[in-house]
């Protein structure tokens, strides 16, 4: 494995594992849709951070576009609470809304900006994430995708493993947790952003859309695999980087995007994982 | 802007643009309505990112980018994505929201994958294919045109000649199960109704806003009627007029994309509809709790004068009345302003009386805060002390139809449980 | 502490989408008894309980715990959910669960201690599931799970328990072990109330009911409330002027009760 091959499926591993982490919890909340439209929605956030930013380094401009998902909640709940319009067509309708006005903003600065086009909007691109190197006193230090994504990562494990019982609790009933006195929409809120900052970083190397893929096939199929959240968990990780390791390869052999190919992947392990339990069941039916 | 509308009456091209998102706006408001009222327009965002595998799929066997052959693959990979939401919804532990951004993401990915196979071995002859990812409504062909034409007047005969089994499928399900339908089969012509609709929106939002074409029009349709048949005009119509607007929007500055643009004026459209819709809108019901408090504001004052009258006291000034009840000072010179506007009230020097309507009026309102609290206590079992409470509000609601009912049920009461005096006219 | 009341209701009411669904509750429970709340179907019990544990908006009064209210006295009260309020597949096994109830709110960052656990291991033992303990929730029985939300709120150690339907779809086996760990409790002095909608147990049940059907009909001890009057008051059906009171209120967007005034 070459260093820039080893550079590359360090990013995706740590982009990989940070959405499963947190696709655990939106598969098990039910609110998987709401993440794919915060994807969506930091549109908008990137493409004023891009434009702003003349070179693209401020991760903290980046943290700010994030704003945009935490944004997107507050905007759905205003539709459904507020108006009174029914929920899927309130997710539905921000999310196009917001997705429309970044591309709008993007196509308007175009030419002024030639790094932010429609294809990496959708797409990303993991493969070239190693040609913007951080090199400090000689020293390869990583790149600049991985940096991103690493402290997210980082804070993200350090949440779910200190909250992971106020987790737990507002996943398996909000009420029960609402009648311990835990403030339900301050860790809805946290978790949000998370989820909203986790898109944002790995924007680049994999786009809107595939980002999604990362939030909840993996943690779909730990989800049917196993009975304990914990498990639930690490196996989604697990999952994770076995579908980074094999769409890395899948993605040289048929010379295709990776950022795609780990999606693919990702699938197949989920619907083998299905056909295995299926075959369990019926070999246990027949005995 | 006159300027853009001579241009799209004198260019034929850009007359053919706007008759295709005519087309497609009309088409998708109409069928999006049913998705909207089965809940499932989440559905429909799914079946737009699993259509390009299929699309992509169709060139290559045709190896052309004719919108038949495109359309064709599109319809099967639609069908297989909503077959396997169905699917993992029923026969695993998945939930529907899991199973949808599951399949939506899984296809577009392998749709991207087969596009970068194909963008690899045929140079350049692709490029027409990434039209579909944020659609390419500006550049669409006369042939384009016609297809969508007898595509979308095909689904417009469908919903129209299987209007009662849709309508059915959007109520009442299980009802329509219970008397003997086929609901498999409706649902079954219902998704590849959707299908064929979200395959020709596409083409002009892309597959990422498609879901709005089916969202938003119904969305604010809903705020209007109540009447399915007019929902479902109406949402056309919005469709229409937005894919109209943003036509126009985009050719009125160069590089401006269109299905952003028309996705842009559809949830202006639905915002502007849900704040202010005239009798289901955001204002409209916080007007109609305005004018609720001002009516109950105004009954507590006349019912003050009428106790006063009880107890012998015709004129007040406005301090006494103040010691008589606690009110927001604002609040009661605006409603004694109000009352004396209606003649309810008039003003000798510095005191205040009723008119003789105002007397009309107060004693009403008395008699419906009596009657209540002696039904309270005859039919629900409250005690004498706790029916004050809601008696203060159900007075100012109470219609003359109620009154009659109270009426016969309690036989006309002289007394209220208190032992005060039922007034009538 | 004999005589001083448990939980005292003040002219509660509460409305979902301007539909009144409680009006103007108003009572007083013991302490040390088990509590029946009955009424039929959608008369607002399970409102009633949630109104209780602060988990819907009220729309006029109030209620106090212990004489405190419900902040104030959290960990002392003990809340059971309706069984279908969670997704059973959850990946959690029994254990997990009840461990659950030993979660406090201002320790959840904390390591459960040794008492924690032993305390979860006698909730377990008292419900009869040690054989279950490892189990995942989703392969017990009804009865079972009913049984894994009792012994979560058991190993909170409250001295309130609040339990909606526990007895809906369990088996006979399950019926007595939880009537006999009721009875234990409430030797031990502690205060259950159950929501309950079947009238034939009722009087096998409990001490002290609460009639219910969206107003109060009527509480007190079970001899002397369960008469044929109040529950043909209760299970009679909605009254027809209430009824259409309730409509309009929906449909002109009411106030339950009003602002800014108040009598001298
Ligand atoms: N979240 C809600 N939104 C709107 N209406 C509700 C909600 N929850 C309950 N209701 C309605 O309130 C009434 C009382 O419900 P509930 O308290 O669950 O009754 P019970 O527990 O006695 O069966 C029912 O008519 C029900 O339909
Ligand atoms: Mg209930």
């Amino acid at each position: 494995m070459s260093l820039n091959d080893f550079l590359t499926l360090l990013t995706a591993a740590t982009i990989g594992l940070s959405c499963a982490i947190l696709g655990c919890f939106l598969v098990l909340r039910k609110v998987v849709m709401v993440g794919d439209a915060i994807s969506h929605s930091v549109l908008p956030g990137i493409a004023i951070a891009y434009i702003v930013s003349a070179n693209f380094n401020s991760s903290l401009l980046l943290i700010g576009a994030a704003i945009f998902g935490v944004i997107t909640t507050l905007i759905i709940d205003f539709f459904h609470k507020k108006l009174k319009l029914q929920e899927d067509a309130s997710i539905g309708i921000t999310f196009t809304w917001l997705f429309a006005l970044g591309v709008i903003i993007i196509t308007l600065f175009t030419e002024s900006n030639t790094d932010l086009d429609q294809d990496c909007v959708l797409f990303g691109e993991l493969s070239s994430s190693f040609l913007d190197k951080i090199i400090m006193n000689d020293y390869l230090i990583g790149t600049r995708s991985f940096w991103m994504i690493f402290p997210v990562f980082l804070i993200i494990v350090i949440f779910v493993v200190r909250g992971f019982k106020g987790l737990l609790l507002i996943s398996f009933n909000e009420e029960y947790a609402k009648s311990k006195g835990i403030h339900v929409s301050m860790w809805n809120l946290i978790f949000m952003s998370l989820v909203s900052i986790t898109t944002v970083m790995s924007f680049e190397s994999v786009g809107a859309v595939l980002v999604v893929g990362l939030l909840v096939i993996p943690p779909a199929t730990a989800y049917i695999l196993s009975n304990d959240l914990k498990k639930m968990i690490f196996i989604a990780c697990g999952l994770t980087l076995l579908a980074c390791i094999l769409g890395f390869y899948f993605s040289i052999l048929i010379d295709v995007s990776m950022s795609s190919m780990v999606i693919v992947t990702c699938g197949m392990l989920f619907f083998s994982v299905l056909a295995y339990e299926k075959l369990k069941k019926m070999l246990k039916s027949k005995k | 802007m006159k300027d853009t509308l001579t241009y799209f009456l004198s260019d034929s091209v850009a007359l053919k643009v706007l008759l295709g998102v005519i087309i497609i706006g009309a088409t998708s408001g109409i069928v999006g309505t049913f998705s909207f009222l089965r809940k499932k327009t989440l559905v429909g965002d799914a079946i737009a990112h699993s259509l390009l595998p299929g699309i992509c799929l169709g060139f290559l066997f045709t190896g052309t980018k004719d919108p038949i052959g495109l359309m064709f693959g599109a319809l099967i990979s639609g069908w297989i994505s909503v077959w396997v939401i169905d699917y993992l919804v029923s026969k695993t532990k998945l939930s529907e929201d899991t199973a949808i951004a599951f399949v939506s993401t899984f296809f577009f990915a392998i749709g991207s994958v087969i596009l970068s196979v194909i963008s690899k071995s045929q140079n350049g002859n692709q490029s027409g294919l990434k039209d579909f990812l944020f659609g390419k409504a500006a550049t669409m062909t006369n042939y384009d045109v016609n297809v969508f034409a007898v595509l979308s007047v095909l689904i417009i005969i469908m919903v129209t000649v299987f209007y009662k089994p849709f309508k059915m499928l959007a109520f009442n399900k299980e009802f329509a199960h219970a008397i003997g339908w086929n609901t498999k089969w409706i649902e079954f012509l219902l998704s590849t109704i959707t299908v064929l609709t979200v395959a020709i929106g596409i083409q002009a939002v892309g597959i990422v806003l498609t879901s709005a074409l089916l969202i938003a029009p119904s969305s604010a349709a809903r705020y209007w009627t109540n009447n399915l048949v007019k929902m479902i005009i109406i949402a056309a119509f919005i469709g229409m007029f937005s894919g109209v607007i943003g036509v126009i929007i985009s050719a009125s500055q160069e590089n401006m994309p269109t299905g952003p643009w028309i996705v842009f004026v559809l949830f202006l459209i639905t915002l502007l509809t849900l704040l202010f819709s005239p009798q289901k809108g955001w204002f409209s019901i916080q007007k109609n709790q305005r004018e609720n408090k001002r009516k109950i504001s105004e009954e507590n004052v006349l019912k003050i004068f009428y106790q006063l009258k009880e107890s012998k006291i015709d004129q007040v000034s406005y301090s006494v009345f103040l010691e008589k009840r606690m009110m927001d000072t604002r609040d009661l010179s605006k409603t004694i302003q109000n009352l004396i506007h209606k003649k309810w009230l008039k003003k000798l020097n510095s005191d205040y009386s009723l008119t003789e309507n105002g007397a009309v009026e107060a004693s009403r309102v008395v008699r419906f805060h009596r009657l209540w609290e002696l039904y309270l206590t005859k039919r629900m079992n409250f005690k004498e002390d706790h029916i004050h409470g809601t008696a203060e509000t159900i007075e100012h609601l109470i219609t003359p139809e109620i009154e009659k009912e109270l009426l016969k049920e309690l036989n006309f009461p002289l007394a209220d449980p208190h032992n005060k005096e039922i007034p009538y006219e | 502490m004999k005589g001083k009341s448990s939980i005292e209701v003040h002219n509660l009411s509460v409305t979902y989408q301007n539909v009144p669904v409680l009006w103007d509750i108003d009572f007083s429970l013991p302490q040390g008894q088990i509590i029946g709340i009955v009424g039929p179907n959608g008369s607002g019990k399970s409102t009633l309980l949630k109104a209780i544990m602060d988990l819907v908006p009220i729309s006029s009064g109030f209620v106090k715990i212990m004489d405190k209210s419900l902040g104030l006295v959290r960990d002392l009260v003990a809340y059971v959910p309706q069984r279908e309020s969670v997704d059973w597949n959850f990946p959690a096994s029994v254990e997990d669960v009840v461990m659950m109830g030993r979660y406090k709110k201002n320790k959840l960052f904390n390591r459960l201690t040794k008492i924690d656990k032993e305390l979860v291991q006698e909730a377990i033992a008292k419900v009869k599931l040690e054989k279950y303990k490892d189990r995942q929730i989703a392969q017990l029985s009804g009865g079972q799970q009913q049984r894994v939300f009792i012994a979560r709120a058991l190993a909170q150690g409250a001295d309130i328990y609040i339990m909606d339907e526990p007895f809906v779809g369990v088996d006979m086996a399950t019926e007595k072990t939880i009537l006999d760990l009721l009875i234990l409790m409430k030797n031990e002095g502690k205060t259950i109330i159950i929501v309950h909608h079947d009238i034939q147990t009722v009087s096998n049940f409990f001490d002290y009911i609460v009639l219910l059907n969206t107003r109060l009909i009527a509480h007190g001890k079970t001899s002397e409330t369960l008469t044929g009057e109040n529950l043909q008051a209760t299970y009679g059906g909605q009254l027809n002027l209430l009824t259409k009171i309730q409509t309009l209120i929906k449909a002109k967007d009411f106030p339950l009760r009003e602002e800014g005034f108040e009598d001298k």
